[in-house]
């Protein structure tokens, strides 16, 4: 991995949300870009690169993913089970940000093997808080692992 | 039926002197003398009756008394009812009794000694009496039998019924959930946007804004997070009044201690203030149930003072047979006697929320908890005087 700028998948259906986190990443000063699909199945399209994401230049494989978990089409948990089974993504860092705080869904995430659960703060103040602390947890202190070196199978 | 009911004994005689005879010798076994004076009415008589024994006198006219035997023998009810004969001494009527099956026939030949007579009669009555309780504690069994046959069918419909109530119950639990996770996730999404663009407009475009509208803005901030508590501290309480609950002993001043590492702000500085004792009771309690709880009592004692005054809190437990009892006194402004019950309901509040901000449900929180883990709470108070809340949960041994 080089230090060039990296990825960060953002998996979100609220427009309005994609508008908070984006302007929360922006006043934090994030390095990195931020690429947002709206629903689980595109998620899966874009980590396997099929079409529109075919192009890895411009949609490269992110180094964490955002992801919420009551999606339309395919679920959030869906989508963290299906990551563990891909031999080039099983690594991929993947952060659950939801509204819902219900103790299935935790236990269930982590379960699935998420790393990280956040739930949605309302007040704008905890989610530029919480995105900072996502920029120096999982950009800068943790190792990255390696991701989507596999030739994946489809 | 008691087993002491006498037995009936039927005297089958065509003479008045003879009946009478046999009525004074067995006069004395205090049982139930029936009378015949020919075999018709005898036949008559055991159809209607059962009986210990029969004296039946040979020699009657019509009917005799080996004809009237036979025809005995015939009924149903009387086939194995003993029969004694009476009989002048006759070798050839010997011959006949012995030609009846053995057991439930006898013969007394005429004249006889009256103690013969009465001792083999009783001797029949007690055959019959001992038949009697026998059959009458089979019937006993019989009874108790279908009872306990009763008892377990009925067991068996309630255990289906608590079944079907039970299924019944995941049911709704079920729904509740799914209520709870469209209440938590739809509902603040909204309440999310609105606080976010609001407070953007606010940053991103204060010099567009003259004074007022940034208040507006503010407000506008304000009451999303007002809302945002409301729905949080509502799902708490509904998730308290669903969740499983497993007990396990706990040490109040760990939990304690628990509840200090994790708060932050004014609170976290009011309750370094207050001193964790010693010796604190183990409780029987479920691990964040019994944080919450504890987490709202302490809010509670610090948030209702007056204006001006500085909360000081006192935190002490004490065992109470088999409770532990945990005392939380605060240096607030008071609840009138009246108010006692009412504030531990959900959205009771006895101010404005311009005094006192807040949601109405974290003494409800602290009430439904400790009820939910076998508990309960209280409150000792006077107005001006500060409050002593408690809450109290069954002993529990020494964690491991």
């Amino acid at each position: 991995m080089t230090i060039a700028q990296s990825t960060v998948l953002l998996v979100e259906d609220d427009p309005n949300d994609v508008l908070l986190i984006q302007r929360a990443f922006r006043l934090a000063n994030f390095a990195h870009a931020i690429q947002t699909v709206e629903d689980g199945e595109e998620a899966v399209a874009y980590l396997s690169g099929k079409p529109p994401y075919a192009d890895r230049d411009r949609y490269t494989l992110p180094a964490l993913m955002l992801l919420d978990l009551k999606l339309p089409r395919k679920s959030g948990l869906e989508v963290l089970h299906w990551v563990r089974q891909q031999d080039g993504l099983k690594r991929l860092p993947v952060v659950v940000l939801t509204s819902s705080r219900e103790t299935a869904d935790v236990n269930r995430a982590y379960d699935l093997g998420a790393n990280s659960y956040l739930v949605k703060p309302v007040a704008f103040e905890s989610l530029l808080e919480m995105v900072k602390a996502l920029n120096l947890y999982w950009m800068i202190l943790s190792e990255r692992p390696e991701v989507g070196n596999h030739e994946q199978v489809l | 039926m008691t087993a002491e009911a006498k037995a009936n004994i039927l005297l089958v005689d065509d003479r008045p002197e003879s009946l009478l005879a046999l009525e004074v010798v067995l006069a004395d076994l205090g049982q139930n003398l029936v009378r015949a004076d020919s075999g018709t009415q005898a036949l008559r008589c055991v159809l209607m009756q059962d009986f210990a024994v029969i004296l039946l006198d040979v020699h009657m006219p019509g009917m005799n008394g080996f004809e009237t035997a036979a025809l005995i023998r015939e009924r149903e009810r009387s086939m194995h009812t003993p029969i004694v004969f009476l009989t002048a001494s006759d070798q050839s009527e010997l011959a006949v009794f012995q030609g009846y099956s053995v057991g439930a026939v006898d013969y007394l030949i005429k004249p006889f000694a009256p103690e013969i007579l009465k001792s083999k009669v009783a001797v029949f009555v007690d055959l019959f009496q001992m038949r009697e309780k026998a059959r009458q504690q089979a019937n006993q069994l019989v009874a108790i039998n279908q009872n306990l046959e009763r008892e377990i069918a009925e067991r068996k419909r309630a255990e289906q019924e608590i079944e079907r109530r039970a299924d019944e119950l995941g049911a709704v639990n079920k729904e509740l959930e799914a209520f709870s996770y469209s209440v938590s996730h739809d509902l603040r999404a909204p309440l999310r946007a609105m606080q976010g663009f609001a407070q953007a407009l606010n940053e991103d475009f204060a010099d567009r804004l003259g004074p007022v509208a940034q208040d507006y803005t503010r407000r506008i901030v304000a009451a999303a997070c007002r809302m945002d508590t409301l729905i949080q501290d509502l799902l708490a309480y509904s998730r308290l009044s669903r969740a499983q609950m497993l007990l396990q002993p706990l040490d109040l001043r760990s939990v304690m201690a628990q509840i200090r590492a994790h708060t932050e702000g004014e609170f976290r500085k009011a309750l370094l203030e207050v001193a964790i004792p010693e010796a604190f009771p183990h409780v029987m309690a479920h691990p964040t149930t019994l944080v919450q709880v504890v987490t709202n009592l302490l809010t509670n004692a610090v948030k209702f003072v007056g204006s001006g005054v500085r909360p000081h809190v006192r935190v002490w437990a004490e065992e109470r047979d088999e409770w532990g009892r945990l005392w939380v006194e605060d240096n607030g402004i008071g609840i009138a006697p009246e108010h006692h019950d009412r504030i531990f309901r959900v959205f009771e509040r006895l101010h404005g929320s311009e005094m006192y901000p807040g949601t109405g449900i974290g003494l409800a929180i602290v009430a439904k908890g400790t009820e939910r883990m076998g508990g309960r709470a209280g409150v000792e108070s006077t107005p001006g005087k500060g409050s002593k809340f408690w809450i109290e949960l069954p002993k529990g041994d020494r964690p491991a």
